[in-house]
């Protein structure tokens, strides 16, 4: 048996990232929660995790800065990321995946839609 | 004046219409051409405007046949009416033998027909026609309209004594015949009165006025017969007219006319050909000049027209200037410029230019030695006023040793002054055309402008509409992903009763977040429909307190109140709410740990009428601040702090919207300040008297 896939969650929101954990926990993954990039670079340079759902406005760095950042490490430039925006703007989603992104999610998005696209990615938790 | 040709055995005499525009001077002379026949009077030429505006003159020739084997020709001509034409009516009024002033009835036009009788006696005074020789006929015209002055009250105005004025209804043919008749009687005894003795010997006023009333009474008998039934008459008559929409062709047009017109009487009646084609000539350059316009060339071609008609050493345009001073221009032959800086020639010159009419020094070397001999040799001296409220005049020089002028050079002189003036009239009223159109011109690319600006405010609007909702959707999402989040947790898992328990935390949290930003709209809507608020008197302190609360700002803030402050005039929830958006600014811009600072202190607001006391409640936060270009983007509706893209907290983007509004409809402001030592001040100044009717009327507008 595989070790759980490792899944980070990055939203300044935690009435938003609470129920992602939940339901992705209950699916058999591996979910962990970051507040902000800082967070979330400590944690993916502790254990690259498999996935990253990456939250576009928040303080401090932003979710496009820092997937651009992840994107050009080479340690880390594997990792899929999925960014997560309150703006549907055609040219948000242009520029997340010029900049690497993997999918471009507007909220407020259905967590079956989150399951389904995380399924296609790592498979079956 | 009058000119009798012995050659030609012809009397000609010149009977001029005078009066304000519109007075019905053409309608008097078509009704004498139609109601004359064709053996009687020659073509009625006509240059009008397309609105009916006599541009230049009318000319009306008449035969009366003749008198002890002199034919008696009258030349019949109008003058324009309108104030600008005054070059055009002295040189039609010169050597007139009689005039015919047509008042207006109207009694609305009483200011006009006395501005049209001033401007006649000062015209007859520069064409040198004496008033008391020159025989003036006024005629009443208009006697049917509902608003005709009575006609003792015209007497008045014209200072006539009693029965004079000759009552008329021109375009119905009424008075019009008397009118010419009576002038004529008039003019013919002066003519007679003022000929040579040996004519006046074998004529007799009597005679002539039998000839004339001989000649016309078969129209009156006529017009008897029709009785007064007649129908207007100028709709039946066929006189030549010259119409034209273009006013400036027309100018160029009657320019030529006239010239050709003096030219000729100048040929008939003094035989000098050398004058008439010299007149000639001017009109061609007039016409050649015409499509130009140009002062100079106008002013040149008389020059030039001077210099070899003449043969004068020089010939120049003189101005005596308010200031005394002489100036000579645009010097044909001789350059004649350096007499206005000779100190004898000067001030000769200046006595000269100052007269009103033609002076002659026929020894210059007497009179100005120095510049007659040394700089130009020159022997006489002519000057010929041109325009004379201009103190404008042709200055012209013959040389030595023989030369002078004859009279008859002086006239000729005078007649080209006269259809210079006219050329320079045509310039001037083109120059204001040309000014009129580039104003035009002006006004519509202001329009354009103001338009285009119009445009753009619109296309700002409607970028602050799509910003507007796009923030709108954007803060409804976040709480509805959290929402429907929690919710599919809770209908599709089981979860612990601690999971359970958050979830539903997070759905009530999230309703109210989208509730407080349905209400924050509301609240807008509402502040911009304008209701009313409600007034009481309120302590600072207490919207302080309140405002904290709404903006869950208890412990995050410090708060200074000044001991001096007392109660202020207002509606004490809209205002804790004015302030509460101020505090959550700070709270959301400012560093999360530090606190944000509040001060309560006394102020003075300036007013129109002087200024009045208020509180200033004040918040400080050391956020990043505003830079100077975004202070009034902040304060406009719908638009929010920071770049979103960067990540910086970000709202629907109403709260100082709706502050500034609630100050204003309390009378009071809110403005932006630079924290000293970084960060941002607002401060909101709230008058201690009530705001009343004006500033609730400010604040709906602002």
């Amino acid at each position: 048996m595989t070790a759980p896939k490792r899944i980070l969650i990055v939203d300044d929101d935690a009435f938003i990232r609470r129920p992602l954990e939940f339901i992705l926990r209950e699916e058999g993954y591996q979910p962990e929660t970051a507040a902000d990039a800082d967070e979330g670079l400590r944690l993916v340079a502790a254990c690259p995790p498999d996935l990253i759902f990456l939250d576009v406005m928040m303080p401090g760095k932003d979710g496009l800065t820092w997937c651009a950042e992840l994107k050009s490490d080479p340690r880390y430039s594997r990792i899929p990321i999925i960014l997560l925006s309150a703006r549907g703007q055609e040219q948000d989603r242009a520029r997340a995946l010029a900049l690497g992104a993997t999918d471009f999610l507007t909220k407020p998005y259905s967590p079956h839609e989150i399951k389904r696209r995380v399924r296609e990615l790592l498979g079956r938790g | 004046m009058a000119q009798w040709s012995l050659v030609e055995r012809t009397l000609y005499a010149k009977l001029v219409y005078y009066g304000p525009a519109l007075g019905g001077k053409t309608t008097n002379l078509r009704v004498l051409h139609h109601e004359t026949d064709p053996d009687r009077r020659e073509k009625l030429v006509s240059v009008n405007t397309a609105d009916d505006r006599t541009l230049f003159f009318d000319l009306l020739p008449f035969d009366l046949g003749s008198v002890l084997g002199y034919k008696v020709a009258l030349k019949l001509y109008t003058v324009p009416g309108q104030v600008r034409y005054d070059a055009t009516r002295r040189v039609v009024l010169a050597g007139a033998d009689a005039v015919v002033f047509v008042a207006d009835s109207d009694a609305s036009r009483e200011r006009d027909n006395r501005q049209a009788w001033e401007n006649l006696s000062q015209n007859m005074r520069v064409a040198r026609l004496d008033p008391a020789a020159v025989p003036i006929l006024v005629q009443f015209n208009k006697r049917d309209l509902p608003g005709a002055a009575p006609e003792a009250r015209m007497r008045a105005w014209f200072d006539l004594g009693p029965g004079q004025g000759v009552p008329a209804v021109a375009c119905q043919s009424e008075g019009v015949l008397e009118t010419f008749l009576a002038a004529s009687h008039a003019m013919l005894e002066r003519i007679v009165a003022i000929a040579e003795p040996q004519t006046r010997r074998t004529l007799d006023a009597g005679d002539l006025r039998a000839q004339l009333d001989a000649s016309f009474a078969p129209y009156l008998a006529r017009r008897a017969a029709q009785g007064r039934s007649g129908e207007a008459a100028h709709g039946r008559s066929t006189p030549i007219v010259l119409e034209s929409s273009d006013l400036l062709e027309s100018a160029v047009a009657s320019s030529v006319a006239l010239g050709a017109q003096l030219a000729d009487e100048h040929t008939r009646a003094f035989r000098l050909t050398r004058e008439a084609e010299s007149l000639r000539r001017l009109s061609d350059a007039l016409r050649s000049t015409g499509s130009s316009f140009e002062k100079d060339a106008v002013v040149d071609a008389a020059l030039a027209a001077v210099v070899t008609t003449l043969g004068a050493a020089g010939a120049a345009l003189g101005t005596l200037t308010a200031a005394g001073q002489v100036r000579l221009e645009r010097s044909a032959g001789l350059d004649l410029t350096p007499l206005a800086s000779d100190g004898d020639a000067k001030a000769l010159l200046a006595r000269m230019l100052g007269s009103s009419g033609s002076s002659v020094v026929d020894d210059l070397a007497a009179e100005a030695p120095k510049a007659a001999r040394v700089a130009l040799g020159l022997r006489a001296l002519a000057v010929v006023p041109v325009e004379p409220e201009e103190h404008a005049s042709l200055v012209v020089a013959m040389p030595g040793p023989d030369g002078g002028f004859a009279d008859t050079d002086v006239r000729f002189l005078a007649t080209l002054a006269g259809h210079l003036a006219v050329g320079l009239e045509k310039v001037r009223i083109h120059g204001e055309l040309r000014a009129h159109r580039d104003r035009l011109e002006e006004v519509v690319s202001q329009r354009t402008r103001s338009l285009r600006k119009a445009y753009d405010e619109l296309k700002s609007v409607e970028a602050m509409k799509d910003r507007f909702l796009s923030n709108v959707s954007h803060e409804m999402r976040s709480p509805l992903t959290a929402i429907i989040g929690a919710a599919t947790v809770l209908k599709d898992y089981e979860g612990s009763p601690s999971d359970r328990a958050e979830m539903a935390d997070g759905i009530l949290r999230a309703s109210e977040a989208l509730k407080g930003l349905v209400d924050g709209m509301m609240r807008v809507a509402r502040l911009e429909a304008g209701d009313d608020a409600a007034f009481e008197d309120v302590s600072p302190a207490d919207v302080v307190t309140e405002a904290l609360g709404i903006a869950g700002a208890v412990g995050r803030a410090g708060v200074h109140f000044d001991p001096r402050i007392a109660t202020i005039p207002a509606d004490p929830s809209r205002l804790a709410r004015a302030l509460a958006n101020l505090l959550d600014n700070a709270l959301k811009f400012g560093p999360a740990r530090e606190l944000i600072e509040v001060r309560v202190s006394p102020c003075v607001l300036g007013r129109p009428g002087g200024s009045v006391g208020g509180v200033a409640f004040t918040v400080l936060d050391r956020g990043p601040g505003l830079e100077s270009d975004d202070v009034e983007r902040a304060f406009a509706p719908f638009e929010q702090g920071g770049d979103p893209m960067t990540g910086k907290p970000a709202g629907v983007g109403l709260g100082l919207y709706e502050a500034r509004a609630i100050a204003r409809r309390h009378g009071g402001t809110i403005i932006y300040l630079p924290r000293d030592g970084g960060g941002s001040e607002f401060r909101m100044s709230i008058p201690a008297v009530h705001a009343g009717a004006r500033a609730v009327t400010e604040a709906q507008r602002g």
